[in-house]
């Protein structure tokens, strides 16, 4: 090591040290620690789809983090980054010490198969975190979520996004959108507008999106995530945006609609009209410039959550004698298969409305082709690259008691079902598409093998010299 | 010698500066209660309370025995599982069963003992509960702290009941943002609930009793029941109803009508303890069920009036009011008969739909055997066997000593397997789902762990690690246990319903937590070895001890790693996502990554022994961050662990700043040997200098 010290290294060397060396290992899985402690903090005061916006988005390079409303005197590098550097330390890692193992001119003199023994294990696992890491990169850039609501005893295909919402902006014709251009969610996602800002967030910033043939351009100064839309007669607190039309945004609480659907799928007790202010309704103030400059401020939002609130769809402008609206709503996705629920089979432990188990008897039609399966918790369906999961289901107004005792009527009777609408329940699934679905579980198998033969290895050579050691003192 | 006695001396008293900060902070959530005499008090026969004890209720999903009921209920209004009195000048204990008998057939009775406890002398000034010397309702001087054991004669105020509707509108807002109440809140929000709950146990049987009242009539030839026509029996209820309102005080009765109704709610249990007839239905039969069956005239009340020979199964109000009148007629022995055919016709029900009391009875004796309880015992003992050993450790004495240390070791540990199992069985299901479960795990495991190191290095420092956790796994099983108040054994969400996934990730992941955990112990104990310098400096026992934090640590990253990326695979089988930064999951992945920066650390030579075992202490709290402090935040997809904080966040504080302020000092140890070791490093090669150049080099030093 001390002749090594001593020999002049290129450009190169040094890159390939600094990227094979420890202290990359260390300093990036630190700040990794730091970054996951404080998001995990943070999340209980402003949700988690902030913070996964705020601290692991590729556009992330340096995060504040806050608590309980307060910035910290902390400044952390983005966790995307941070990944690609340590997936790209173990990748680097693993080449070069596989290039000493094979290398003929090594000045070890231990054997290469003891050599090999220590490092295949070691290797193994490396690579597959290498894998694993970037099977998390794929799964942020390629994968895509949505939700399909199937009713029973109906089909559906149409998948509407809880997380995603997007801006749509068409001209109307007729009273009808046509030429429809959505800005994505991913141009927008980071810029909500809560909490505190630092000089370098996103949070703070504004974009601005120009559209084929349209005369105009908007700017975008970011949204409310959970907004209300209150009328301008009630009274102002801090935090709330400015007037437009009569009306003006309050920020709410923080829990995404998936969120607060999980609890209420848990504790079904809770009041669905507390539970409301909860749901994922964003809201934007969007600055409209014509051809000339000349601008106009509007206020778009997904909807109302509150009482007295008021609603806002399509916003329209005329501008250069036509018709255009302006919207924020939830990302839909026509998917290429349909799905028709047959039933849904709630089961609950005795005495209780609490689930046990839901299944649900589909029929999977994709191309023509129909199939006849099951989807239930933890037992997702894998087809043509979509895995669709039961994510929880609705009972609405319907009497379970009463619909048991249909169903068991008709069942015993060997009756087809035929719902009446009444009883019918509505199953709920997450439909996603993630080219790395499966990695994670191909590296744990391979990590897992390559990590038990190392510590294994190493464990019984100590188990061994320990007993040897014991033998010798008794001698 | 002297000064191996010296240090022993300050080891000695660096364990007794760690037991003080335990027992400060011990103190602090302590309560000292005053045990109140009640003269009255006439203890329940008990055969009868063995009986009913046994029977079996259905509640939160399953099927469990009397005596398992009355106790979670005990615990979550009294946070122990007897209450003390003294009767005649003796001390009694009070069992769960006991105290629900009184709650449910004589209440006046109940209410006057010391059920309640108020842990925070402010949520007693919010409630406006007496405090200090006082007349309690008997005319009886009492003296009640800040912080005391309270009966709920001593509580009621009508005061109580517009706090307790405002605290329930607050419970339900902060649960709709799927928030649990904190802090005062919380404190204030659970004494609420216990008085609630508590009433819901003593008018439990108050419709029963007051048609037992009323429907006899004395007569020549004994008494008799009354006849009722439907429309009789609806105005009986009525004037029950309007009971109820009498009992809550005229001036309440001009406020709110929501507060009133909230409060009447919280007067019905449903107590299930009748199985349905009905082969399809899953639901026994409620108590209030019956009593609405009545309400509404569909009752056979009518033609099974007098005596209630036939128990109605259909109607278990017709039951309860057997119960109730043969208590009130016949006192315990005629209560026991009244159940003892109950249980008959519990029995051929069950019979005639293919089922059986066996997993209730199983229940009952599985808390009847006491297994944690046991397990703690021998911990105990072996903890006292240690300390024997700690002046001469190398001695033949303290050879047979440790020997007989492990015997209790493993007896304790035997005991949590088969307690475990027992577990398993009465759940039907792998017995690790819940934080409880993992408490027992964790500490199964680590006992384990240090066992087979003590078997390789016989040094007898494993051996004192395991029995200390081993007690103090125990322990906190059983703070857990009482405090959190919840039934142990209920079932699991839909979600967590995978023995397979139960078995993987789970196990690897509590598995993870035992070897952190175990590493941070051995860690400690070398640190204060080190620090305090009773090893005499023995290079060979310091590389054996870093060997084995070091071993303990590969062994935590292994089965973190496994069970953090198999918790990734199960979260994509059922929440459509390998991961989602929850707070569980980042809690687990900041195990994982500790441990993999201290291992590459070490390999890249940054950290040597010192900074290996204070990182492992800091490790502690990063794992009990992971398996406690997450629940505390009350956010994520995890929400079946969420905590409502109290005294397991106060005490979770005192672990952080315990291991922190170990690694802090250790640290201070470390650089300053350190730097020490390089001054006479230095010096050394000075003087070596010295003797090799002569003068010059003296002129040089001087310089």
């Amino acid at each position: 090591m001390s002749n090594l010290k001593r020999k002049k290294r290129n450009l190169l060397q040094w890159i390939i040290r600094i990227l094979t060396g420890y202290e990359i290992t260390v300093i990036s899985i630190l700040l990794l620690i730091a970054i996951v402690f404080f998001s995990t903090l943070e999340q209980a005061d402003v949700g988690l789809y902030t913070v996964k916006q705020r601290y692991y988005a590729i556009d992330v390079f340096l995060v504040q983090p806050e608590l309980r409303g307060q910035l910290l005197p902390i400044l952390l590098p983005g966790a995307y980054w941070v990944c690609a550097i340590f997936t790209l330390n173990l990748l680097c890692g693993g080449v070069t010490k596989m290039a000493y193992l094979f290398a003929k001119n090594t000045r070890s003199t231990v054997p290469f198969e003891k050599r090999f023994g220590k490092f295949i294990g070691v290797f193994t696992s490396h690579i597959s975190m290498a894998v694993l890491m970037i099977a998390g990169a794929v799964d942020y850039h390629k994968s895509s979520m949505t939700m399909l609501d199937v009713v029973e005893s109906e089909t559906n295909h149409i998948g509407v996004s809880e997380e995603d919402i997007v801006i749509e902006v068409s001209e109307i014709v007729d009273g009808v959108e046509t030429d429809i251009h959505v800005v994505e969610n991913k141009h927008i996602s980071g810029m909500i507008l809560n909490g505190k800002t630092s000089w370098f967030d996103k949070r703070g910033g504004s974009k601005t999106f120009e559209f084929d043939h349209f005369p105009f351009k908007i700017k975008f100064k970011g949204w409310y995530r959970n907004a209300n839309v209150i009328p301008a007669k009630v009274a102002k607190i801090e935090g709330d945006g400015e007037t437009i039309d009569g009306l003006y945004v309050r920020e709410d609480d923080i829990l995404t609609l998936q969120e607060s659907s999980r609890i209420g799928n848990y504790n079904q007790s809770v009041d669905s009209s507390k539970r409301k202010k909860s749901q994922n309704m964003g809201a934007a103030y969007l600055e409209v410039i014509n051809e000339a400059g000349k601008s106009q401020t509007i206020l778009v939002a997904t909807s109302f959550t509150e009482p007295g609130s008021s609603f806002i769809d399509a916003v329209t402008l005329n501008i250069a004698d036509k018709t255009y609206g302006f919207k924020l709503t939830q990302r839909v996705t026509l998917l290429p298969f349909k799905i028709s629920l047959k039933e849904l089979d709630v089961n609950t432990y005795q005495g209780t409305t609490m689930a046990r188990d839901y299944i649900s008897n589909i029929v999977y039609e994709y191309e023509g082709e129909e199939v006849a399966t099951t989807i239930s918790m933890n037992k997702p369906l894998r087809k043509e690259g979509y895995t669709v999961y039961q994510a929880r289901w609705q009972a609405g107004q319907v009497d379970m008691s009463e619909r048991k005792e249909y169903v068991d009527k008709r069942t015993a009777a060997g009756l087809p079902l035929d719902l009446p609408e009444e009883m019918r329940l509505v199953s709920i699934y997450q439909v996603v598409s993630n080219p790395a679905d499966r990695w994670p579980e191909f590296c744990i198998y391979i990590s897992g093998i390559g990590l038990l033969f190392h510590f294994g290895l190493k464990l019984s050579m100590f188990v061994w010299s320990s007993f040897n050691k014991e033998k010798k003192n008794e001698i | 010698m002297k000064s191996r006695v010296a240090r022993l001396s300050v080891f000695c008293v660096l364990i007794l500066g760690v037991l003080s900060v335990a027992f400060y902070a011990l103190k602090e959530t302590y309560l000292p209660r005053s045990v109140p005499e009640i003269e009255s008090y006439k203890p329940w026969d008990p055969e009868l309370v063995e009986f009913v004890g046994s029977l079996p209720v259905q509640e939160g999903g399953r099927v469990k025995p009397f005596s398992t009921w009355a106790l979670y209920r005990l615990y979550s209004i009294h946070s122990k599982k007897r209450i003390k009195l003294k009767v005649g000048g003796e001390k009694i204990k009070i069992s769960a069963t006991e105290w629900m008998l009184d709650s449910m057939f004589r209440p006046d009775v109940a209410n006057g003992l010391p059920s309640f406890r108020v842990e925070d002398s402010l949520v007693a000034e919010a409630l406006k509960i007496q405090t200090g010397t006082f007349l309690n309702k008997q005319g009886v001087e009492v003296t009640k702290k800040r912080r005391d054991f309270y009966s709920y004669d001593e509580i009621e105020n009508p005061d109580f009941i517009k706090e307790y509707a405002a605290q329930q509108e607050r419970n339900v807002e902060l649960l709709g943002e799927g928030k649990v109440p904190k802090g005062f809140d919380a404190q204030k929000s659970n004494l609420i609930t216990s008085i609630g709950n508590y009433r819901q146990q003593t008018y439990l049987l108050e419709m029963a009793r007051f048609f037992v009242n009323d429907m006899y009539q004395s007569t020549a030839e004994g008494e008799k029941a009354k006849s009722f026509t439907k429309n009789e029996l609806s105005m009986s209820l009525d004037s029950f109803t309007k009971q109820i309102f009498i009992n809550m005080k005229g001036a309440i009765l001009k406020e709110d009508e929501n507060v009133l109704s909230l409060w009447r709610d919280s007067e019905f249990l449903d107590l299930r303890m009748m199985p349905p007839t009905d082969k399809q239905s899953s639901t026994w039969l409620s108590y209030n069920q019956g009593m609405k069956d009545l309400m509404l005239g569909e009752t056979k009340y009518e033609s099974e009036r007098y005596g209630f020979r036939v128990m109605d199964v259909n109607n278990t109000f017709s039951s309860w009011l057997y119960l109730v009148y043969e208590y009130k007629h016949r006192g315990d022995a005629g209560l026991l008969k009244a159940f003892k055919e109950y249980k008959i016709e519990v029995e051929s029900i069950l019979k005639a739909r293919g089922e059986t009391m066996d997993k209730a009875i199983s229940e009952k004796k599985y808390f009847d055997r006491k297994y944690f309880a046991n397990a703690m015992g021998w911990f105990f003992l072996a903890v006292l066997s240690m300390i024997l050993i700690l002046p001469a450790p190398s001695s033949k004495f303290a050879k047979w000593v440790s020997y007989l240390a492990s015997g209790f070791t493993l007896t304790g540990v035997v005991y949590i397997l088969s307690g475990l199992v027992h577990r398993w069985l009465i759940m039907e299901r792998y017995p690790l789902g819940k934080l409880y479960d993992t408490i027992l795990v964790i500490t199964t495991v680590s006992v384990l762990i240090l066992l087979f190191m003590e078997l390789l290095s016989k040094r007898k420092v494993c051996l004192g690690v395991a029995v200390t956790m081993g007690l103090m796994g125990m322990y906190l099983a059983g703070r857990f246990e009482v405090g959190n108040g919840e039934d142990t054994l209920k079932p699991l969400q839909a979600v967590l319903n995978s023995d397979y996934w139960l078995i993987t990730h789970v196990t690897c992941i509590t598995i993870g937590y035992a070897g952190g955990l175990v590493s941070a112990f051995i860690s400690i104990f070398y640190l204060l070895i080190r620090m305090t310098g009773i090893d005499n400096g023995d290079k060979e026992f310091r590389r054996a001890m870093t060997r084995m934090a070091y071993g303990a640590a590969c062994f935590t990253m292994i089965f973190s790693l496994v069970g953090t990326i198999l918790g990734g695979v199960w979260a994509n089988d059922s929440w459509g996502r390998f991961w989602g930064w929850d707070p569980k999951e980042n809690g687990a992945l900041m195990i994982v990554l500790w441990f993999l920066a201290v291992l590459h650390a070490r390999l890249a030579g940054y950290i040597k022994e010192w900074g290996i075992h204070i990182c492992m202490v800091l490790g502690a709290n990063i794992i009990a961050f992971s398996w406690w402090g997450v629940n505390f935040l009350s956010t994520g997809l995890h929400n079946y662990g969420f905590a409502s904080g109290g005294s397991g966040e106060y005490w979770l504080n005192v672990f952080y700043i315990l291991m922190l302020s170990i690694a802090i000092v250790a640290f201070g140890f470390g650089w300053y040997e350190t730097e020490m070791k390089k001054i006479r490093k230095r010096q050394r090669a000075e003087s070596k200098e010295v003797s090799d150049t002569g003068e010059d080099s003296e002129t040089i030093t001087d310089l």
